[in-house]
């Protein structure tokens, strides 16, 4: 799933790859403070409450949010820089212990340490949030309609299944499961209308699961985004310790 | 725009290709933002504002929506390899003269110029015409507001974020041609142009969530004056905030843009010199 030398390796590059991911999940917090701020409204015009509550309510909630998300975007970049910064680091001092080796491989040897930058700066944050991401938004989902919340977290595991790098799956089984994901997803909402059409369920959570949905699908979607990303990396990662070794084994032969 | 449309008409044959990439990117946004539509019509229909529609047809409609979003985005990423491989022999063959090592850098940077520069402006500019017409339907003001939002965080963000990146870029350039390499510098220079790109995807996440309360109050005010209806209020909040996303991918669309746009200067310039 990932790549866990280079893990373990990057000691410091960790705390801010474990910063970003709380930095992500701060502003997921706020968005969904907002999705419930605008159902709410939606729920309370239709009941006849009072404009000027609601409005103050709207802004009120809409000002707080705002700003947490401007710094949750620039703190997410700040962290993401930082974790590459350390893994550069790490992996330039023990390629600096290599300097006897040949150019071309060191040349190589560098390449493949950019990749795993990219790795650790792009895609490893994605991987750890976007669960969290579909565990947090399946909990906000349990509070309005918990029949309808049960789908998300499926939806959500049938996705990252069909995202993470894996060479037993086919690109064909991939898509399936994405469509499965999709799916299940679909079948939230309708059930949630189900529920609002039984009395089980008010509008303002048939409206937040409608929108959550979008919350779910996002880090997910993000993710397969950075897989090409993760699979050079596990490349890179795999070419690159095995140069370390084969540098290690040439030197204790001679 | 001038580099922009050299660029295109180089890439001719690839034209239709091109339509098919852009038309199915737009229909995914387009399917992505009819399935909160449609759930908010089924909404209308349980409470009893809409008697005329069916419950079932809405629901099969919005499931339909959902399976078609994968199936739209494979499709459109078969189009885009086919781009991205047809626009680089297309490159190679247009820079034949160029030293290797350069020629492969540049068409590094420009392969990708239709699929993350062009095309997602034209699947935005689609996408945002289709949630006017939701959104005009009902009230003309809602829509302006709509339309505004639009042009703030499609054209105007983009474009000031694009610039303010070109010149840091230009800046980091001049201070490297003046000084001896330096690994902290260039590390402050690659954290001053990430942190321009992040200032402006956050100040566009901030104005989203402004204009969406914006929006709200304005339909509340048109509700209580009975100028906008239940279902009109419904469907214009949810239309609006569900249709962002391809908005907000603008402001990094940009920065690709203005490197595609310095790449093809460069090449021009490389041009000009090797006829002279």
């Amino acid at each position: 799933m990932f790549e866990k030398r280079l893990y373990s390796l990057n000691g410091e590059g960790k705390k801010y790859i474990r910063l970003n991911v709380l930095v992500q999940w701060g502003g997921l917090l706020a968005e969904i403070a907002v999705i419930y701020a605008a159902a709410l409204t939606l729920d309370a015009l239709y009941s006849g409450l009072s404009g000027g509550f609601l409005a103050f309510f709207a802004i009120m909630t809409a000002t707080g949010t705002m700003f947490v998300r401007y710094f949750c975007v620039r703190g997410s970049f700040r962290c993401g820089f930082l974790s590459a910064m350390k893994t550069r680091e790490v992996l330039h001092s023990r390629l600096s212990l290599k300097a006897d080796a040949e150019k071309e491989e060191r040349q190589k040897a560098t390449e493949n340490a950019e990749r795993m930058e990219k790795y650790c700066s792009e895609y490893l944050p994605q991987l750890y949030y976007a669960p969290l991401a579909a565990v947090t938004v399946t909990v906000a989902a349990c509070f309005v309609c918990w029949k309808a919340a049960l789908l998300l977290p499926a939806a959500a595991g049938l996705y990252l299944i069909a995202v993470i790098p894996n060479e037993k799956l086919t690109r064909k089984t991939r898509d399936v499961l994405i469509c499965a994901a999709y799916l299940c997803v679909a079948l939230g909402i309708v059930v949630c209308l189900l529920e609002l059409k039984n009395h089980n369920a008010h509008i303002y959570g048939c409206l937040m699961v409608i929108m959550l949905t979008g919350e779910l699908l996002r880090p997910l979607r993000l993710l397969e985004k950075s897989r090409p990303a993760a699979e050079e990396g596990r490349k890179a990662c795999d070419a690159f310790f095995t140069f370390l070794e084969k540098e290690e084994g040439g030197e204790k032969a001679r | 725009m001038k580099t922009v449309g050299k660029l295109l008409k180089m890439c001719k044959p690839l034209e239709s290709r091109m339509r098919v990439q852009v038309l199915l990117s737009a229909m995914e946004h387009l399917f992505s933002l009819m399935i909160p539509v449609l759930a908010g019509y089924a909404i209308l229909q349980i409470i009893g504002h809409r008697k005329n529609l069916s419950l079932t047809a809405f629901c099969i409609a919005a499931v339909l929506c959902c399976i078609s979003l994968p199936v739209l985005r494979k499709a459109g990423q078969k189009y885009t390899m086919e781009i991205r491989s047809g626009t680089e022999d297309i490159l190679r063959v247009n820079m034949e003269n160029m030293a290797d090592g350069k020629r492969d850098s540049h068409i590094l940077r420009l392969k990708g110029f239709f699929d993350e520069a062009v095309s997602p402006f034209c699947a935005a500019v689609l996408h945002a015409i289709a949630a006017l017409i939701l959104i005009g339907r009902y009230n003309l003001l809602t829509a302006l507001l709509a339309l505004s939002s639009y042009l703030v965080l499609g054209a105007v963000l983009p474009m000031l974020a694009a610039s303010r990146s070109r010149s840091v870029r230009e800046e980091s350039r001049d201070s490297e041609e003046n000084t001896e390499e330096d690994t902290d510098e260039y590390e402050q220079t690659e954290l001053i142009e990430g942190e321009v790109s992040a200032r402006s995807k956050a100040a566009s996440e901030l104005l989203a969530v402004l204009f969406s309360v914006m929006l709200v109050i304005a339909v509340i005010l048109l509700y209580r004056q009975g100028v906008l209806n239940y279902e009109g209020s419904l469907i214009t909040v949810l239309t609006f905030m569900c249709s962002f996303e391809p908005l907000l991918v603008l402001t990094g669309a940009a920065d690709i843009l203005m490197d595609v746009l310095d790449a093809a200067e460069e090449i021009s310039g490389t041009q000009e010199k090797t006829d002279e």
